[in-house]
């Protein structure tokens, strides 16, 4: 059977799985890390760095290390929360062409696709090193309350990865699956997912292998990441207050804030107080520097942060309303993402649910267990009952925009996917041979508040009376929670052409585009690995014939032959060491033989010696 | 192109009132139709001559019976397929031959279940009772999903088969859209015209066979019980006995009721009790067949007596009155016969004493009491004249012999 992955792309850390021998089964990186940072930078070389090697360079490339890229992805330029996030990232983002966001990384600019699809690329490259295969088919999972775009857009990464993605999961929907997979459940839960970027809440019914989710709700700003700002900006106004600097104009500070904030925090979880203590944190000049040194206590941690989490339980009131359900009818509540180590968060979600929080999921690993779960299931799909069944939601209104710039729903909120609605549109004019249709997404009344999906053009309308021109236009949901547009002359039966104007997805052109560009970067990258291998070989024979040449010199110096083979092994070693220079694999690929058998000869020589 | 198989049992003919000679027909179909045509037979014995694969033959004929050319009738009346898992729908060849990653059995439950979306309800859509509850409309659902969703299929070749799947998931889930919410089912059990759904049905049937079921076995039991009981009768030695009497007490009975058989059905009723001694029925039966036969045999020589009179001797005759006596001790018609028969046999005495048993058993017998009264002045016991006397004055108080008796008793007296 072919091999499938489930990958967890998060805000701050990835995580890959699959199910082995029927065991969902995480699996760790090369350095025996289960989760994998989701950071990309790109080094002085141009050589891309990912996961933990980005995230130990990062203080000192600030500039050009990217990471939470998952808030940005599938995000317009103009969406309120860009500008936001703008002011926090020490990295450059700026608007691309179809108004998405892009990320200036030294002299290149990558869309954010791009960005995710290095890490997607990493965890592909984590789990070929451990099954020793090539993987193609992946499951992704996104947060629930992802958007189409968002949606698209990390599918797209998966394409730009190079992994045929079967499906886009929800993460508590995952979570969900993980927590059930082949047991016998019946019951009713709930899934807390807080993470890095993040959160949802879902409601599930479980019940004969089938998880139906009730109704999801969530905010894709709301986040451990937040949780660390608040840490941030704490020290930053303290900072300010004291020394009139603000430290955020520094990216390198502001990094290193960064990550003092997430250590306090994830500290803060086990102790009451800990210290912050970021030495020479930034220089006045003339020689002098400045230290920063402050006591954070648990309480105080819980105060600054107090609104996030009044936030997120807000949200689960509202979604256990549209899931119809009384919290006393939910018998379990699974806690996932990283934040939800924090004594506040557990406590509050005990105390508004009535239960205590379920502790036998990993609240790291569980997301991408479940993605595993469902690609398993999906590619192991016989001829008899599936043995897991998933039906999920859509966790937005899917509508138009009609007269007077209203929106009407099409298909509400917590609506099982797939599924479809039909609308009727009409001409309004004489001979009209084009119509506008504005598909967006989201809970507000008003179009405009809305998610924009995209514009659609009805093309090519036979010329008639304004009214007499019937368009049927479906829309529909696939399980992945991607709409698409669909149109029928409703005289004449023929499908209708549609043009898509506004939207800021990739155009295939770009993705291939793209892709080409990231296969040719894996064949430089391929050779850079193999020049870094053959250079270590090289560098062992040169060590060792320099050790053996004192002794070897000696003894050949004697014999009419010795001088000859002592001159080309010098010509040899002089040849290696300009080929390391120039970084050329090939002319490194000549002289390591000849090396090799040079050093042999050396060992023989002074092992005679020795005698 | 294989279809619901009909039985081999079934029998095909033409139907009533077809004209072969308007009918568009196949090749095949025109072959096999000739071989319908002029004779009543199973589909087995047709399958014999129809010259093609049986699977095939099967549809064809499974298609004319669908247009009425012929028709198929299985033994009993009940329907004409082996199973009735598609209700008898016959698939359409052509949508079955359609290419797509499913199997034949898959492909038939997706045009059986699509065919039928219209005809079913919701509850028969999600294979529920109208009384399912909530957790079991869930069920319905979830079953139904798990047959039915996209997912179930995942990246197969459905081809034609794709559209039908997705009508039928979104039937499914319309249907659990409305039954899941309490308010719109009610609006919906309103509205929804009454009619079983397929799993009550089935559930019928199922009570149906289960009651048909424990008959049987009602049945079976009794009849081991018999054949137990038999058994354990075999095995005591007084049951040949037993048997022989209770075949005798038959016997008698049945002479019984024949003509002048009583001394028979006497003798083998005798004959029964001694076989079984300790039947209590037997012996009852048999006590009321001698009983019987006694009364019987007494009244015939009670109807005889003016000719054993007149035939016998003296002697010959008091056996007879002993006879009669012991036969038929409490019935007067007999008892005055015998005190007759004692009279002319010089027995006076023994007249008188069967004669008062006969009044008394016969309060109302004026024969009787006069018989009593001449006997008992032929004895001259005037006491007895005398009360037989007064009785029969007292009766008829106006008849002036009997005021003669009295007067003639109280002179002697």
């Amino acid at each position: 059977m072919e091999r499938v992955i489930g990958i967890d792309l998060g805000t701050t850390n990835s995580c890959v799985a699959a199910v082995v021998g029927g065991i969902p089964t995480v699996i760790a990186n090369r350095g025996g890390y289960k989760t994998t940072p989701s950071m990309v930078a790109i080094a002085e070389s141009g050589r891309r760095l990912i996961g933990h090697i980005a995230k130990r360079q990062a203080i000192t490339n600030a500039e050009n290390t990217v990471y939470a890229a998952k808030r940005l992805i599938g995000r317009k330029w103009s969406d309120p929360r860009t500008e936001a996030a703008r002011a926090d990232l020490p990295y450059t983002i700026i608007q691309g062409d179809i108004g998405d966001i892009r990320v200036q990384l030294r002299d290149r600019v990558y869309t954010v696709p791009e960005i995710s699809a290095m890490v997607l690329t990493e965890m592909k490259k984590v789990a070929e090193d451990h099954f020793g295969e090539k993987i193609e088919r992946a499951v992704i999972t996104i947060p629930a309350y992802f958007n189409d775009g968002q949606r698209q857009a990390t599918k797209d990464a998966g394409r730009v990865a190079g992994l045929d993605v079967i499906r886009i999961i929800n993460e508590p929907t995952a979570a969900a699956l993980a927590y059930g997979y082949r047991k016998d459940i019946q019951k009713k839960v709930a899934i807390y997912d807080l993470g890095g970027g993040t959160f949802d809440i879902s409601i599930l019914d479980i019940g004969e292998g089938v998880f139906e989710v009730l109704a999801t709700g969530g905010d894709t700003f709301l986040g451990g990441e937040d949780f660390d700002r608040r840490i941030v900006e704490w020290l930053v106004f303290g900072f300010a207050k004291e020394h009139n600097i603000d430290l955020r104009n520094d990216p390198m500070s502001l990094q290193r804030l960064r990550d003092a904030a997430e250590k306090a925090k994830i500290e803060l979880s086990m102790t009451q107080t800990t210290e912050i203590n970021l030495p020479f944190i930034i220089s006045t000049g003339k020689n002098d520097s400045l230290h920063l040194q402050r006591t954070l206590t648990r309480e105080k941690l819980e105060e600054l942060t107090s609104d996030l989490v009044e936030r997120t339980l807000e949200m689960c009131n509202r979604t256990l309303k549209a899931a119809k359900i009384e919290s006393d009818e939910l018998e379990d509540v699974i806690l996932v993402g990283g934040q939800t180590r924090m004594p506040r968060v557990q406590a509050a979600v005990k105390e508004f649910f009535g239960i205590e929080p379920s502790k036998n999921v990993h609240p790291d690993e569980v997301v991408a267990l479940g993605a595993a779960v469902q690609a398993h299931a999906l590619v192991t799909q016989g001829d008899g009952e599936p043995d897991l069944l998933l039906l999920d939601v859509t966790p937005h209104n899917l509508g138009i925009m009609i007269a007077g710039g209203y929106f009407q729903t099409l298909i509400p909120a917590n609506s099982t996917v797939p599924t479809s609605a039909n609308h009727m549109f009409t001409t309004v004019r004489d001979e009209q041979t084009a119509v506008k249709i504005v598909v967006l997404q989201g809970e507000s009344g008003v179009a405009a508040d809305n998610e924009l999906l995209g514009e659609f053009i009805l093309t090519g309308l036979r010329k008639a009376p304004r009214g007499e021109v019937e368009i049927e236009v479906t829309f529909d949901i696939s399980p992945d929670g991607i709409v698409s547009v669909s149109a029928k002359d409703m005289d004449t039966g023929k499908e209708q052409s549609i043009q898509v104007t506004a939207t800021n997805r990739l155009s295939d052109d770009e993705l291939e585009r793209i892709i080409r560009e990231n296969e040719e970067y894996a064949v430089t990258e391929a050779g850079m690995e193999a020049f870094g291998r053959r250079r270590t070989e090289v560098e062992r024979y040169l060590r060792e014939i320099d050790k053996l040449r004192p002794a070897v010199e000696e003894l050949m110096r004697t014999s009419d032959f010795g001088g000859d083979a002592l001159t080309k092994a010098d010509r040899l070693i002089d040849r290696a060491k300009t080929a390391i220079k120039m970084q050329d694999a090939a002319a490194l690929d000549e002289v390591r033989e000849q090396l090799e058998r040079t050093a042999q000869m050396f060992k023989g020589v002074a092992a005679k010696l020795n005698r | 192109m294989p279809t619901k198989p009909i039985r081999d049992d079934a029998t095909v003919e033409l139907a009533p009132g077809t004209d072969l000679t308007g009918l568009e027909l196949s090749q095949r179909e025109g072959f096999l139709l000739s071989r319908v045509v002029g004779r009543k037979q199973t589909v087995g014995d047709l399958l014999k001559v129809a010259g093609m694969l049986a699977d095939d033959a099967r549809t064809i004929l499974a298609r004319l019976a669908l247009r009425g050319v012929v028709t198929v009738k299985a033994p009993g009346g009940g329907p004409i397929a082996e199973d009735d898992e598609f209700d008898g729908m016959v698939f359409s060849p052509a949508d079955l031959g359609a290419p797509a990653d499913l199997t034949i059995e898959q492909k038939k439950r997706i045009l059986y279940v699509e065919a039928n979306l219209s005809r079913w309800n919701h509850y028969g859509l999600l294979g529920l009772k109208r009384t399912a509850d909530a957790r079991e409309i869930k069920k319905g659902y979830f079953r139904a999903s798990k047959e039915f969703h996209p997912d179930a299929f995942f990246r197969k070749e459905l081809g034609p088969y794709k559209a039908r799947v997705d009508r039928i998931f979104r039937a499914m889930k319309a249907a659990y859209d409305v039954l899941n919410d309490e308010k719109r089912r009610q609006e919906y059990d309103d509205t929804v015209e009454v009619g079983l759904t397929p799993a009550e049905e089935r559930e019928l049937r199922e009570l149906a066979q289960k009651a048909e079921e424990k008959k049987e076995q009602a049945q079976k039991d009794e009849r081991l019980q018999a054949r137990l009981k038999d058994r354990r009768l075999k095995r005591n030695p007084m049951f040949d006995r037993i048997h022989k009497a209770r075949a005798f007490i038959t016997q008698a009975e049945t002479a019984l009721r024949g003509q002048k058989q009583a001394a028979q059905a006497a003798r083998l009723a005798r004959l029964a009790k001694d076989y079984a001694p300790q039947d209590g029925g037997i012996k009852a039966r048999a006590d009321v067949v001698i009983a019987q036969a006694n009364l019987e045999r007494a009244r015939a020589l009670a109807g005889r007596a003016e000719a054993i009179i007149a035939t016998y001797e003296n002697d010959r005759i008091l056996e007879f009155v002993d006879e009669m006596e012991q036969l038929a001790p409490r019935d007067p018609a007999v008892l005055l016969k015998a005190a007759k028969m004692a009279n002319s046999a010089k027995n006076p005495q023994r007249a008188l004493k069967l004669a008062t048993t006969a009044a008394s058993l016969d309060q109302a017998s004026q024969k009787a009491r006069e018989m009593v009264y001449l006997l008992a002045a032929g004895v001259g016991s005037w006491h007895t004249a005398l009360k037989a006397a007064e009785w029969l004055r007292d009766k008829d108080p106006k008849s002036g012999e009997f005021k003669n008796m009295v007067k003639e008793a109280k002179r002697n007296l």
